[in-house]
């Protein structure tokens, strides 16, 4: 596949998915596309067999989780972007109470977690694969992440629904 | 509202327009493009400087390497870029050793108030310097990690580490500093102390090279900054802002203002920050537009910069500012806008 089609192909399939990890670990859209262009030049630059679709769906978080990570260690983030890309992607209001705001209260880590289980529907041993994690704590951060939820939230109605 | 139905709508909300996957795209495949050139180029450049090595029949660390061979690989090496750091870059050659490890400061590039400094971190026997499957960017300092300033003002910066392709046995780390008041012709004194990772299991950084390393150099470079403005006002958040001085670089910015209110903190316990504080900071600093624009259209949003606050006498003085990720040679900049405030840049 020549390299435009193949960014296209990365960009359509992915970019969504990237937007949304990225604002799950780094609570703004401003670095989502720096993200994506950090994945895709990679992929494209160096470019992988991957044995099926879920092989390189996870794969291709893996890189986006591990490029948020390197964000979120920077001692000083920078935030360099042009006028109109910066005013584009508007983030989701999470409205007071909601399980969005409370998630984003949550430390990073939690809320990579309960993203990838409860939106992309992976299951912990594959969110282990992800994040470079063990399973085992996978289902501490989720058990520890559901437990901070529901004292944020509070009410059973939000422990029956996660 | 289901709480689950409600957070996977809004997330399902979040996504790019067809036009910006398309950008996304364009820009990927371009960059890629780039990128599978570039290590052609600074294998060469690499291999040049190892055989200036050789022929010197002296260690990795005794070798004093050229600013252009140590920037240009990092902060940009076209024609007018290297011109700029031949011109006001500063080879450094100091640096200590412990446990077998050698960390060397190569090279410096600044101005009045920003330094850009390049230090190689080697180990002494040309083994690899780090565990196999350890990629450098994932580096984090223990502790000490990088040059303090001996001046007397507040200082911010950052720093990232470089994997160095040819090399297995050295990687490099780029530091960055801005402070408040001059600091050509001082003296700084780096001081490291262990290289991590990070270990997601234990959440704490673990060591992969142990040892303590501190050593000194000049801050020594020609600064090229060119200083605009000086006392044009603007009106933000019901407040009047003055810019005292705009300085500009072909490595960084700054821009000094003064806010006729002084700004009041809260008691918050240390390490915290009440919520009245971050609005203070919003209004006093970081909603106050930096943008650059060069002399092809684009502009860069330097609005994020960091900088300081001080209260003082019923105002509040401020500055803000950051070293560039690239060389900007002046004559590519055509003007900076501060607050809404436009400063042609006499050098495009």
């Amino acid at each position: 596949m020549e390299w435009n089609q193949r960014a296209e192909y990365l960009a359509e399939t992915y970019a969504d998915a990237i937007l949304r990890l990225s604002y799950t670990y780094l609570k703004n859209t401003h670095d989502a596309q720096d993200i994506c262009q950090t994945v895709f030049v990679k992929l494209l630059a160096e470019p992988r067999t991957f044995e099926t679709p879920e092989h390189e769906r996870s794969y291709v978080l893996r890189m986006a989780a591990n490029a948020c990570k390197d964000i979120l260690k920077s001692p000083w983030r920078k935030r360099t972007c042009g006028l109109e890309e910066c005013a584009q992607i508007p983030a989701p209001e999470a409205a007071d109470g909601s399980l969005l705001e409370a998630v984003e209260q949550l430390p990073p880590h939690y809320r990579a977690v309960i993203y990838l289980y409860y939106y992309e529907g992976y299951q912990a041993a594959e969110i282990g694969h992800i994040l470079g994690v063990p399973t085992a704590t996978v289902h501490t951060r989720l058990a520890r992440g559901r437990a901070k939820l529901k004292d944020l939230l509070g009410g059973d109605d939000y422990e029956r629904s996660v | 509202m289901n709480a689950l139905f409600e957070y996977r709508n809004s997330l399902d909300a979040l996504r790019f327009t067809p036009e910006q996957k398309a950008a996304l795209a364009a820009g990927a495949a371009e960059a890629a493009k780039r990128k599978a050139r570039r290590p052609l180029w600074r294998t060469v450049l690499i291999a040049a400087c190892l055989t200036a090595a050789l022929a010197a029949g002296a260690g990795a660390s005794g070798v004093l390497k050229s600013a252009v061979e140590v920037f240009a690989p990092i902060f940009g090496g076209s024609a007018a870029q290297t011109e700029v750091i031949d011109k006001i870059g500063h080879p450094i050659g100091a640096g200590d050793t412990d446990n077998g490890v050698t960390i060397t400061a190569d090279a410096i590039i600044g101005d009045a108030y920003n330094a850009a400094i390049v230090y190689t971190i080697r180990r002494d026997d040309g083994t690899a310097l780090l565990p196999e499957g350890t990629d450098a960017k994932s580096l984090l300092m223990g502790g000490f990690g990088g040059a303090s300033l001996n001046v007397r003002g507040g200082s911010h910066g950052s720093s990232w580490f470089v994997a160095n392709e040819a090399d297995g046995s050295a990687v490099q780390l780029v530091q960055t500093v801005s402070a408040d008041c001059p600091i050509n012709g001082c003296t700084a004194t780096a001081e490291f102390e262990n290289l991590c990772v990070w270990d997601e299991a234990q959440e704490a950084p673990t060591p992969v090279v142990e040892g303590r390393w501190k050593f000194r150099f000049d801050v020594d470079y020609e600064d090229s900054s060119v200083t605009l403005g000086g006392g044009e006002t603007f009106i933000q958040d019901g407040m009047t802002f003055t810019v005292d001085a705009v300085t500009v670089s072909p490595v960084a910015v700054k821009v000094d203002y003064t806010v006729d209110h002084e700004v009041q903190w809260s008691d918050a316990p240390s390490g915290r920050e009440a919520p009245g504080d971050r609005r203070q900071m919003e209004r006093y600093f970081e909603n106050v537009e930096i943008l650059l624009a060069k002399t092809d259209g684009t502009v860069l949003d330097l609005s994020a910069s960091g900088g300081s606050l001080k209260p003082e006498n019923g105002v509040t003085i401020c500055d803000k500012g950051q070293v560039f990720e690239e060389i900007l040679p002046l004559e590519e900049l055509a003007s900076i806008c501060v607050g809404g405030i436009v400063y042609p840049i006499s050098g495009s």
